[in-house]
């Protein structure tokens, strides 16, 4: 009955928030009862999900996030993209490498959970970033960088 | 003579350089820096790696005699028949063909400050980032002086905030993989560069940090700080971040500053500028050599009976970088030189579940000689940690002039050459042969597209 929550101490381990512990507790406790009453599977999954998390900030990421974060997943770590950026002189605030893995990470919304560190830099992004695309140039596996530094950028609702 | 060569790696700039040296009107088309870009430092022809499984051995195994790099070629082309190298020795002299090699390959770089360190005599060993042993035959500038056979004292610089570098880890692999080799009699230890609170945050983006090494302003901040790190016969190893646009400069005040010998070590996927620097510097040579370079995925071979007379390039689509013209979509072509690597390169790709050379459609073989087109990649995977994996060493087959091979095993196109990672029967990473493979294949298929 409680497979699947066993990892529910790993985010609040990986990054410290009380409010992810919290989250993952509620949700077995949840889980576990709506199992106990046979309601675990009734009507549209969708609406299940919005109903249950909605309120908690996790949402369904738009047609433009969910394609962003698929092509950050592409992403080889490769490095040359920040090499780059530095060589054009450019100095974005989050790296263009460290903004595509955190781009790859985010089909949750995780900044409005506070769990990744960028939620404070993430407004300062487009002022740093000159928007030459000098990083989409060098992948290798075609990644819109630039678009991700943008996207990272914008204030969410 | 009209050419186009396809890719943008080592094997792809070997070849167009090579053409252009030679008169022919060269066009080099690429969708990205190759993997040449993420190499290491070292230029492996066929290097040593007695602590690996699977490497090549240091000494010959009847006699016990060190084996110089041109032995261990010999050796590697004798025990696999259909090795890039065994093609290329049959109907050549090795040491001819790779010192030639070295020598044009250290001309084209030579402008922009990079060279080619080592002997092709004798091993040397370096250090990487991890502190594992590498018996490199040739390494380039920044790596290439980290000789560590020629120094009374070796000293690891650790540079606070660097991420991908742990150096006390990095010491005990050291010390360790020495001992293994009889490398005993030489002093480590760990240095710290004291870097000023101003340049702290700057660690931590390493490519950001290699430039800020390159302007005077911060290397008056840091003078102190390196002048500290400096003792008679010391080798100072620094992680791979001296400098961006050329290892030279920065290695050379460093040298100047702190009073003894300054080298990187060699570099890890994640924490290397040395390929940076080596593909700027290749675009610089070709930029001097006229190549016409153009940014772009090829869509399409155009064929007539067994030869190809046409590029056709994709077409752009309006999110790709404003700023590059679009290119005429169709580039006529005399000889055709194929460069485009291998997985990451996307020489080789897995189309619906199938593995597939996706501009002419040539036939990849394993490095067992078995068809492998049409399979799917993860047929070609064993769970094996560190053995063999047949995928890896799956490529396209040549003739001796490096004219890919069609079904029947005669080659399939009368004008069409093929080198580096695209060809088969050998995996890059295990046998360490990958960058002199893209070296020796794309000079010479260069040289044999000349004479087409």
């Amino acid at each position: 009955m409680l497979k699947g929550y066993r990892g529910f101490t790993r985010e609040f381990s990986r990054t410290g928030s009380l409010r992810a512990l919290w989250m993952q507790v509620r949700t077995g406790a949840k889980h576990v009862v709506r199992r106990a009453l046979g309601r675990d599977a009734v009507g549209d999954p969708i609406e299940r999900f919005l109903a249950n998390y909605a309120a908690d900030g996790f949402r369904l990421p738009d047609a433009e996030s969910a394609a962003l974060a698929l092509a950050s997943e592409a992403c080889l770590v490769c490095g040359l993209c920040s090499a780059e950026c530095a060589r054009s002189g450019g100095a974005p605030r989050i790296d263009p490498r460290d903004a595509v893995i955190a781009a790859s990470r985010m089909a949750i919304d995780w900044v409005r959970l506070s769990l990744t560190p960028f939620e404070t830099e993430a407004a300062q992004v487009d002022e740093a970033c000159s928007a030459c695309r000098a990083c989409e140039a060098v992948c290798p596996v075609q990644i819109p960088i630039q678009s991700v530094q943008q996207w990272l950028a914008a204030p969410r609702s | 003579m009209k050419a186009v060569v396809v890719g943008g790696g080592l094997a792809g700039n070997s070849a167009a350089l090579e053409l252009a040296s030679r008169g022919a009107d060269v066009t080099l088309v690429s969708a990205a820096p190759g993997a040449t870009a993420l190499s290491w430092g070292t230029l492996d022809v066929a290097a040593a790696s007695p602590l690996r499984r699977g490497g090549l051995p240091l000494r010959d195994a009847a006699s016990g005699q060190p084996l110089a790099p041109i032995g261990r070629m010999h050796a590697v082309a004798a025990t696999n028949t259909a090795h890039p190298y065994a093609m290329l020795l049959r109907a050549r002299d090795a040491e001819d063909e790779v010192k030639a090699a070295v020598v044009a390959l250290d001309a084209w770089l030579a402008p922009s400050g990079l060279r080619v360190h080592g002997s092709l005599a004798q091993t040397r060993w370096l250090a990487d980032v991890h502190g594992s042993l590498r018996a490199a035959d040739l390494a380039f500038s920044g790596a290439g002086e980290g000789d560590l056979d020629s120094a009374d004292e070796i000293a690891l610089v650790d540079v606070p905030g660097l991420p991908g570098f742990e150096v006390r880890s990095a010491l005990r692999v050291l010390a360790a993989e020495m001992a293994a080799v009889g490398l005993t009699s030489r002093a480590l230890s760990i240095v710290r560069l004291a870097l000023p609170a101003s340049l702290r945050d700057l660690a931590a983006q390493p490519a950001r940090f290699a430039r800020a090494l390159d302007t005077a302003a911060v290397r008056d901040a840091l003078r102190d700080a390196v002048a500290a790190l400096g003792a008679e016969g010391r080798l100072l190893l620094f992680p791979p971040v001296l400098g961006l646009e050329t290892a030279a400069g920065t290695r050379a005040w460093i040298e100047a500053t702190a009073g003894c010998r300054a080298a990187e070590l060699v570099g890890a996927p994640s924490l290397s500028l040395a390929g940076f620097r080596l593909d700027r510097s290749l675009a610089a040579a070709l930029e001097r050599g006229r190549v016409q370079r153009i940014t772009g995925r090829v869509q399409r071979i155009d064929l007539d009976g067994a030869r190809v007379y046409a590029v056709q390039l994709a077409a752009r689509n309006a999110a790709d970088a404003p700023k590059q013209q679009a290119e005429a979509a169709t580039l006529a072509c005399d000889v055709l030189v194929l460069a485009t690597g291998r997985f990451v390169g996307g020489g080789i790709v897995e189309r619906e579940g199938k593995l597939v050379e996706p501009l002419l459609g040539l036939p990849l073989h394993d490095l067992a000689g078995r068809r492998v087109d049409g399979m799917a990649a993860r047929q070609l995977v064993r769970r094996d940690y560190e053995g063999e994996q047949p995928l890896f060493g799956a490529g396209v087959r040549t003739d001796t002039r490096l004219r890919p091979l069609g079904a029947d095993g005669a080659p399939r196109f009368a004008n069409c050459f093929a080198a580096g990672d695209l060809l088969g029967s050998f995996d890059p990473a295990r046998d360490r042969t990958g960058l002199g493979v893209a070296l020796l294949s794309g000079r010479r298929a260069g040289i044999e597209a000349s004479s087409c």
